[in-house]
């Protein structure tokens, strides 16, 4: 006999809320113990990521910061009740009360509602033009007063981590920046006052104007009236600091209301008490996260949080598991500056510290009884991982103070120090080193593995170039040859690169080189990174700056000839051609005296524009209903067919429906390299479809479906992957192929090398797609049909909008005037003098 | 090759140096960041461009060099993709869009090629007063 189900309702949908739901389903086993899962979520939004909130104003949108996947939800059977707040519990009954008198039933009740933003009592704090900074809404408000009106300064009430990331939102909507802080330097939990000052000379060359030991006495508004717009805060002392807009990030507080009305213990200084187990003071409820007070502590970090959903889960489950302490050491990127914090240093310890003013660099780590107990690194996060590990006793405590030197400058003479295997390297996820190397030893050959297998990596992301340097370094232990670097901007593979850019979601080449590169790039890594950001789905390739790191020919979309004109592709999907859109395409290239060429992708190519000539031929284009075919960029070219069952009398299936469906599908695809594909109506073959990235050939029943071939200057012939697929496969498998390809190949790596680099050949790259070994084709699949949903074609777009359209002037100052090439004619057309 | 390509620029640009002063290009807001745009100085192709600081707190740095390829004889380089090496510290350089050469934008000299080389302008950014046109891009063409 089974036991009923265990009813387990979850208060709070936020970043751990979410990682309770997904640890539950994810382990979840037919021998487990059987439950039913409610969650319910005060805010309209599923699950969000909050630690990455400041990327919104910086391009992403709310999907991109989204971290839940609701219809997945509801289909694994969660009731999932979004919009809905909890008014209060009683425990007696085992019931939770809903705002609209409606009541739910639990066996266990988990509390994950997570904290409020403080907001100090000062007079006007609730002014129109004051803001709070912690939901998407609280942003959506900023974003709207912000832009609302003639409003130029912002002031962060607050100088903490999050006061400086809503500093950086504020920096990001265009506003002269300034941070008030009561106590006497920046992030006062985490840094003294050398490596704050530091910190405070970063800040400032970002023109973020730091007013420190700034104890704000009232908020004044425009006039006298309790609800005039926000102008400006008195200090106590009487200055005013003029400000059109005020956001507060001045902590936050456990939100741990509803636990203390039912009864449950709740912490000194706020939160819901819990044990080991991350039980409250009743059996039957547990809390999590940043609302939870564990021995005595709140841990504002998701990190902690994490761990504590996977304890619960774990313990739903049936299983028995602890939570005991976290690290609370924290390594990220703040407005572009590497800041470190680790360990539990005393005032009483000794320290070594390095401060280089020159290059903004300081470093002190406290030492107690010869042993690392912590310290600070601003400007150089060098050494960082030993430590951090000689912090929490995963490591003995040695050559501390050649340590502390940025590595840079001791020049080699260096530290050999192995760290070992009980060193975290995921504080997210709280994954070991050993663990990695132990997934290496396994057989995880590239990143996806390797996260595939100790979700490592998954959470900031933080960890990602650590990551890399650790599966390199094991990988050539192994003897097993790894990419390497990009450029000398960036130490990481372009696979990497596009996983960092991807977990970030960076929008703009300015966040990627400050998060993860250095300089101003170069010929390499600044064409790379406009094809990772465009294979994401970010927007026209001429928008925000990326526009200045297209290749030449991405830049003004279209071919640079060998005497500088351009020539003109429109697409024609599948090879097929109306009568009038081959009229109008002979009457654009007869009007402009273009050179006319049928090009072996079955396409038409005109020859000979100029510059200032090709809005005026892609109007033409345009307005005969073709649109851009991308023979400019590394993108999907054509999908070449047969006529296939339509006309021909061996055809056996509809060849040139597939290929058009299959180029609309993917037109606009940006890749590592151009990729090519065909679709064959017959085993004859006529579309010549083994010869290219993707080759699809009719059979009887169905398809057969060939990967990674191309012709040029290596030939290779495509291999047989699957056989006999039907529509649907056959679409999702291509889905599959060419976004794992986009995602893991290196630069300029067209796809039969690539496939010739991974380890297992076919049957690994079937185990991948079709059974879904690295767990990511849902992530695959995600990323195509995003890519999918934003396809617009890039010429007509340009056409609409006069800020890409002034890219298309020869001379900057002689609009009129345009340089003069030599031609000669040769079978009636015109050329390039030899 | 290299002239028969266009009729004019690269005769002009291999001509007597000019004895002509500072000539007005184009605003600042013209000239994208991270990229350059041609303009005509007495006649003359130049490729100006605008790069990004190379360390934070820095400065934008501007430069000016022949708009023709030396390689080709083509007008293009100004729509080259600028960088930086990887030398401490960075040379600033422009590739050339049709061959991928790299030229050092300070110098002009070919990093790829030591055949080839770019001419150097001079290009500063002024602020006119006067017009209120606000910061204003000039060149002084070199030899």
């Amino acid at each position: 006999m089974s036991a009923p189900a265990h009813r387990v309702v979850v208060v709070g949908n936020g970043m751990v809320g979410q990682r309770f739901v997904d640890e539950l389903l994810a382990r979840r086993s037919d021998d487990g113990r059987p439950f039913e899962l409610t969650v319910l979520g005060a805010e309209s939004l599923p699950a969000y990521d909050r630690v990455a909130l400041s990327s919104y104003f910086d391009g992403a949108e709310v999907k991109d910061l989204t971290i839940a996947d609701p219809a997945a939800m509801v289909e694994a059977g969660v009731d999932l009740r979004l919009g809905t707040e909890v008014v209060a519990i009683d425990r007696a009954a085992r019931t939770v009360a809903l705002a609209d008198g409606s009541a739910v039933d639990y066996d266990h009740l988990v509390l994950a509602t997570g904290s409020d933003p403080f907001v100090p009592p000062i007079p006007g704090a609730d002014r129109p033009g004051c803001f709070e900074y912690r939901t998407i809404d609280d942003l959506v408000a900023i974003e709207a007063w912000a832009r609302g009106g003639d409003r130029r300064t912002g002031v962060v009430v607050g100088g903490g981590l999050l006061g400086l990331e809503a500093a950086n939102a504020l920096r990001h909507l265009g506003l002269a920046t300034h941070v008030v802080e009561m106590a006497d330097r920046l992030m006062p939990q985490q840094l003294d006052v050398p490596a704050s000052a530091m910190l405070h000379r970063w800040v400032a060359d970002l023109d973020v104007h730091c007013h420190l030991g700034f104890a704000t006495e009232t908020i004044v508004g425009t006039d006298d009236a309790l609800d005039a717009p926000v102008a400006g805060l008195v200090r106590a002392g009487g200055e005013l600091l003029p400000a059109d807009i005020v956001v507060f990030s001045a902590g936050v507080r456990p939100r741990h209301g509803l636990a203390a009305a039912a009864g449950l213990a709740i912490g000194e200084r706020g939160g819901v008490i819990v044990d080991d187990r991350c039980l409250t003071s009743d059996p039957d409820i547990s809390a999590v996260g940043e609302v939870a007070c564990h021995a005595g502590r709140v841990y504002g970090l998701v990190g902690p949080g994490y761990a504590m959903a996977a304890v619960v889960a774990a313990r739903v489950r049936g299983e028995d598991a602890r939570f005991e302490g976290a690290d609370t050491s924290t390594k990220l990127k703040l407005l572009g500056v590497d800041v470190a914090s680790f360990g539990t240093p005393s005032v009483h310890d000794d320290r070594v510290e390095f401060t280089d003013p020159a290059t903004g660099v300081h470093r002190r780590v406290s030492l107690s009884g010869g042993r690392v107990t912590g310290g600070v690194l601003i400007g150089d996060l060098s050494n960082y991982d030993a430590l951090h590990a000689m912090s929490t006793g995963a490591m003995e405590s040695a050559e501390v103070p050649r340590l502390v030197v940025p590595a840079a400058l001791t020049d080699g003479v260096g530290v050999a120090l192995e760290l070992p295997d009980g060193a975290q390297l995921c504080s997210c996820n709280n994954v070991t080193r050993g663990a990695c190397r132990s997934a290496v030893a396994d057989g995880a050959r590239t990143m996806a593995d390797l996260t595939a297998a100790t979700a490592a990596g998954t959470g900031c992301g933080g960890c990602v170039p650590d990551l890399a340097k650790l599966l390199r370094s094991e990988l050539d232990a192994l003897g097993i040859e790894s990419k390497r670097s990009l450029c000398a901007h960036f130490d990481v593979t372009r696979q990497e690169l596009f996983d960092l850019i991807r977990f970030h979601r960076h929008r703009s080449w300015r966040s990627v080189v400050e998060a993860h590169g250095r300089g101003r790039g170069c010929e390499i890594c600044r064409p790379a990174v406009a094809s990772i950001l465009a294979s994401l789905g970010n927007g026209h390739v001429l928008d925000g700056d990326q526009a200045g790191l297209q290749d030449t020919n991405d830049h003004v979309l279209a071919n640079m000839q060998r005497n500088g004109t351009y020539s003109v592709v429109p697409r024609v999907p599948g090879g097929e051609i109306t009568p009038d859109q081959l009229i109008a395409l002979g009457e654009i290239a007869r009007d402009f005296d273009l050179y006319t060429k049928i090009t072996g992708a079955q396409r038409i190519d005109l020859f000979g524009a100029r510059l200032d000539q090709l809005p005026a031929i892609w109007a033409r284009v345009v307005a005969a209903g073709m649109e851009s075919g991308h023979a400019y960029g590394k993108a999907l070219r054509t999908v070449k067919s047969c006529v296939g069952d339509t006309w021909c009398r061996y055809g056996v299936q509809d060849s040139v429906t597939m290929a058009i469906e299959i180029e609309r599908r993917y037109r606009g695809l940006r890749a590592p390299h151009k990729l090519k594909g065909a679709v064959s109506g017959c085993t004859r073959e006529c579309a010549e479809a083994q010869s290219k990235d993707f080759g699809v050939i009719a059979t009887e029943a169905g398809w057969n479906l060939y990967l990674c071939g191309n012709g040029g200057r290596t030939p290779r012939h495509a291999q047989l992957f699957a056989v006999d697929l039907d529509d649907e496969q056959l679409i999702t498998y291509l889905d599959r192929f060419l976004m794992f390809y986009v995602r893991t190949a290196d630069r300029l790596e067209r796809t039969a090398p690539w496939f010739e680099s991974l380890e297992g050949g076919m049957d690994y790259l079937r185990s991948v797609i079709i059974d879904d070994a690295l767990g990511i084709c849902d992530e695959l699949e995600a990323d195509m049909a995003r890519h999918i949903e934003r396809y617009r074609c890039e010429w007509t777009e340009t056409l609409d909008d006069p800020d890409r359209l002034k890219y298309f002037v020869e001379f900057v100052n002689a609009p009129e005037q345009h340089s003069t090439p030599v031609w000669i004619t040769e079978r009636d057309q015109r050329i390039p003098a030899r | 090759m290299t002239s028969q390509l266009h009729r004019d620029l690269p005769e002009r640009l291999n001509g007597p140096r000019s004895t002509a002063g500072w000539q007005d290009v184009c605003g600042v807001d013209e000239v994208p960041v991270d990229r350059g745009v041609a303009a005509l100085v007495d006649g003359v192709a130049v490729a100006v461009f605008r790069l990004s600081p190379s360390e934070v707190g820095g400065a934008e740095e501007w430069y000016a060099v022949s708009h023709v390829d030396p390689a080709t004889g083509a007008p293009v380089m100004a729509r080259g993709l600028v960088g930086s090496t990887a030398d401490e510290p960075p040379v600033p350089t422009v590739a050339s869009p049709l061959h991928k050469q790299r030229y050092d934008l300070r110098t002009g000299r070919c990093l790829d090629d030591g055949t080839l080389a770019l001419v150097v302008h001079e290009v500063e950014v002024v602020i006119d007063a006067e017009t209120d046109r606000g910061a204003r891009v000039r060149v002084r063409p070199g030899a």
